[in-house]
């Protein structure tokens, strides 16, 4: 036997990896049961929903009313977290534009996957975000925060026009945030730290920035739909394309899964501070039918073909796409945090 | 005084589809104004009881007699604290009793003049109506409701007269119109009554206008409260298109409506005592997408009281677009049932008229027609009138033959009766 994590041999009786420490049993605590979505048991139970900043009419928020419709045409404001149960498992829905699940996954204590959407202030799009902490850093889960919120907030201040350059500065602030969370007292391992993909859609076009191994996809009910459109800053990737190893021999390196840029203060080994990370961009038009995805290691690890998100999205709707989502990657052992937004614009 | 609302909501809208549809019902509930209830002193500010009688030389004989026994009687209902006067009109209008409490020395000075009037002359009716705002307007804060009797149609020189007549009086006082005999016309009388928030009625035989007008009387002093407006606020991008009372009768407001400001309308229901209406609204909206959810308006019923605007909500009417064709054709049974009962009056009035001009086949179609509805909605009393015109020979299938003979009164009595709706099932 091996442990799944560092792939050192294991005697059954252990719980706990010798060499590196990774739980073999899952224990009580690890596994937090997703809550059942929108079970309604009480009304007053129901937490107050938050609602998108603007109308899809353009109408902003003091157009809302007490009951989350606009004064304006009338429409029901959309609706944006729906249910969560803290960091272990949120959901976000907005309609039927965007959903974005984050789930703990089976084996980690904490989730240091983190997501978030921005509408833009004229109706006309959103801004997207999905970050994952580093395990190897400390205050993972603080450094994912802290990136979505700093992404969004700069990307709404600057979204037109929504090119290049406004996403390379919004990744820039995000970086700059990161390097504030101050180190925990005591802790152990790199300072925090967290990959990015951020995506600013205004109408049909899309602007992608991102930093690690989070990714970007286009995904739809058939095969044809689904591409990867980004590239990760990995190891794996940096051979592959040097032409120093395979693919399949690289992903059967035991680096297969280290990142070469992430954002957060990092340092050299002669600790000299690292150069800030360099954001890669891509720029498309999503093309009608179909949807942005933005996901996680926890998710796209399972995937060896892009063309297997095709059957998720044949789902009725984006709920319960994103959740079978969750759930194939729990199925398959759920081994990190796990994440999940889908975006259609049109 | 408290208001209940409720609504009832078409709340499933095909893609595109762009109309709501709904019912407003409200029960007025708590009202101390009941007649020989002491506290109805203290809790009301007062009413303005005027009886509008004709005069004119039709009126000879029985029907003379009999209406000057029913005002009579009609006096004698009124309590001390209610305020009342009397106009007499033929070719003109004569105000034999002005305003005045309704103290027993008032009452019998008023039945005294009552008693001496005699029958001759033409029929003018707008002077009678407004002689009568003028009184009413002597204390425009109390609550004004006249009874108005007559027996002709009205002058053919007074048409004008009668259009402006009402446009004076429309918000001053509520009126309820009763035409004794058949020598006159409903259509006039509907005219006047729905303009004036009232309802029009046949007595076909002089004795009945006693009971007529006790009932009308005491109904008028068990309102306590009045200027009763449906306020319907719309989101901006939204439009009223159509407002209704639909029951007890249907009484059309859809154009009667005051702005408020830019997305509020007031529609005038007069007068409340403790009483069920229902309301028929439908707007027009701006189109969503699948599963859009849409404010299309939030009622509400509001008076005044001391001054002050006092205004009861209803839920709100929200509506959610579909493609499931089993969500979307299905129509909310208030909705239905309030469709079917103004189908059911058309049907009557065209019926009626295409009898009048000879057309039997129509006749026979659309009073059939009439009567499916009315038997299908539980409507019992207009069932009632319509088997008096027609032979029903299958309600279920709307077969009927249309009798040989139909007493005038019998026909005018549906004529009126049609827009008298049965209530929606709870």
């Amino acid at each position: 036997m091996q442990c799944e994590s560092c792939g050192e041999a294991i005697e059954p009786e252990h719980r706990f990896c010798e060499s590196c420490g990774h739980p073999l049993i899952e224990s009580a605590v690890a596994v937090t049961p997703a809550p059942a979505p929108f079970a309604k048991t009480d009304k007053e139970k129901e937490p107050e929903p938050t609602y998108a900043s603007s109308c899809r009419c353009g109408a902003q928020s003091d157009a809302r009313d007490a009951d989350g419709y606009c004064s304006v045409c009338g429409l029901k404001f959309d609706i944006v977290t729906v249910a969560s149960a803290g960091r272990n498992h949120r959901e976000t829905i907005l309609n039927n534009t965007f959903v974005a699940i984050t789930d703990i996954g089976k084996r980690h204590h904490t989730n240091q996957d983190d997501t978030g959407i921005s509408l833009l202030p004229e109706g006309t799009g959103a801004t997207i975000a999905v970050c994952d902490g580093l395990s190897s850093s400390c205050a993972a889960e603080a450094a994912s925060e802290v990136a979505v919120a700093a992404i969004l907030d700069a990307l709404i201040k600057h979204a037109a026009p929504s090119d290049a350059s406004v996403m390379r500065a919004a990744i820039s602030c995000a970086q700059a945030a990161v390097c504030t969370i101050p180190s925990p007292q005591g802790a152990i391992g790199e300072p925090p730290a967290t990959t990015v993909v951020a995506a600013l859609v205004n109408g049909n076009h899309a602007v992608l920035g991102w930093v690690g191994d989070s990714r970007a996809y286009l995904v739809g009910p058939s095969a044809d739909d689904c591409r990867l459109l980004t590239h990760d800053h990995s190891w794996v990737n940096t051979v592959v394309d040097s032409g120093e190893m395979t693919e399949a021999d690289a992903l059967a390196s035991p680096f297969a899964h280290a990142i070469t840029q992430c954002l957060g203060p990092l340092t050299e080994e002669d600790g000299s501070r690292s150069p800030d990370p360099v954001p890669s961009i891509l720029e498309l038009d999503i093309p009608a039918g179909t949807t942005l995805m933005l996901c996680s290691d926890g998710f796209w690890n399972f995937l060896s073909d892009p063309a297997q998100i095709a059957p998720f999205m044949q789902a009725p709707d984006f709920i319960t796409a994103a959740r079978q989502m969750i759930d194939y990657a729990n199925g398959k052992g759920g081994r990190d945090n796990i994440t999940v937004a889908l975006y259609c614009p049109n | 005084m408290q208001f209940r609302l409720e609504t009832f909501v078409n709340s499933y809208l095909p893609v595109g589809a762009t109309r709501v549809d709904a019912v407003v019902s409200v029960t007025a509930e708590g009202s101390a104004a009941t007649p020989g209830n002491p506290l109805a002193q203290a809790s009301t500010s007062g009413a303005i009881i005027g009886i509008i009688v004709d005069v004119s030389g039709s009126m000879q004989g029985d029907r003379m007699l009999s209406a000057k026994h029913a005002v009579r009687k009609a006096i004698e209902l009124l309590d001390e604290s209610t305020m009342f006067f009397i106009v007499a009109f033929s070719g003109r209008a004569t105000l034999i009793s002005p305003l005045h409490l309704a103290t027993s020395e008032n009452k019998y000075q008023a039945d005294a003049q009552v008693q001496r009037l005699e029958a001759g002359g033409g029929t003018c009716m707008s002077s009678a109506l407004l002689a009568s705002q003028q009184e009413f307007n002597k204390r425009p804060e109390l609550l004004h409701y006249a009874l108005f009797l007559t027996d002709g149609k009205n002058s053919d020189d007074d048409r004008a007269g009668l259009e402006s007549a009402l446009a004076v009086c429309e918000g001053v006082f509520q009126c309820d119109c009763r035409g004794v005999g058949t020598d006159w016309q409903p259509r006039e009388l509907q005219k006047i009554s729905s303009k004036l928030l009232g309802s029009a009625m046949i007595i076909a035989q002089p004795a009945g206008i006693e009971a007529d007008f006790r009932a009308a009387i005491k109904a008028a002093m068990a309102r306590s409260i009045g200027g009763v407006r449906l306020r319907l606020w719309t989101p901006k991008t939204a439009k009223v298109i159509a407002c209704k009372q639909v029951s007890p009768e249907i009484v059309v407001l859809t154009d009667r409506s005051t702005q408020v400001d830019a997305q509020t309308l007031d529609f005038p229901t007069g007068a409340w005592g403790n009483e069920s209406r229902d309301y028929y609204v439908a707007f027009e909206i701006a189109s969503g997408d699948i599963a859009d959810e849409v404010l299309a308006c939030r009622p509400s019923i509001v008076y005044s009281e001391n001054g002050q605007d006092v205004k009861s909500p209803a839920p709100p009417i929200v509506a959610t677009w579909t493609d499931d064709e089993a969500l979307s054709t299905r129509i909310n049974d208030h909705v239905a049932h309030y469709t079917g009962q103004e189908e059911l009056a058309q049907s009557i009035q065209q019926g009626l008229e295409a009898r009048d001009r000879g057309d039997i086949d129509a006749a026979t179609h659309m009073l059939g027609k009439a009567a499916k509805l009315a038997a299908e909605s539980g409507n019992e009393d207009t069932f009632r009138k319509l088997a008096k015109v027609v032979d029903v020979v299958d309600a279920a299938q709307g077969t009927v033959r249309l009798k040989a003979h139909v007493d005038k009164a019998d026909e005018m009595d549906l004529d009126l009766s049609s827009t008298r709706t049965s209530r929606a099932h709870r």
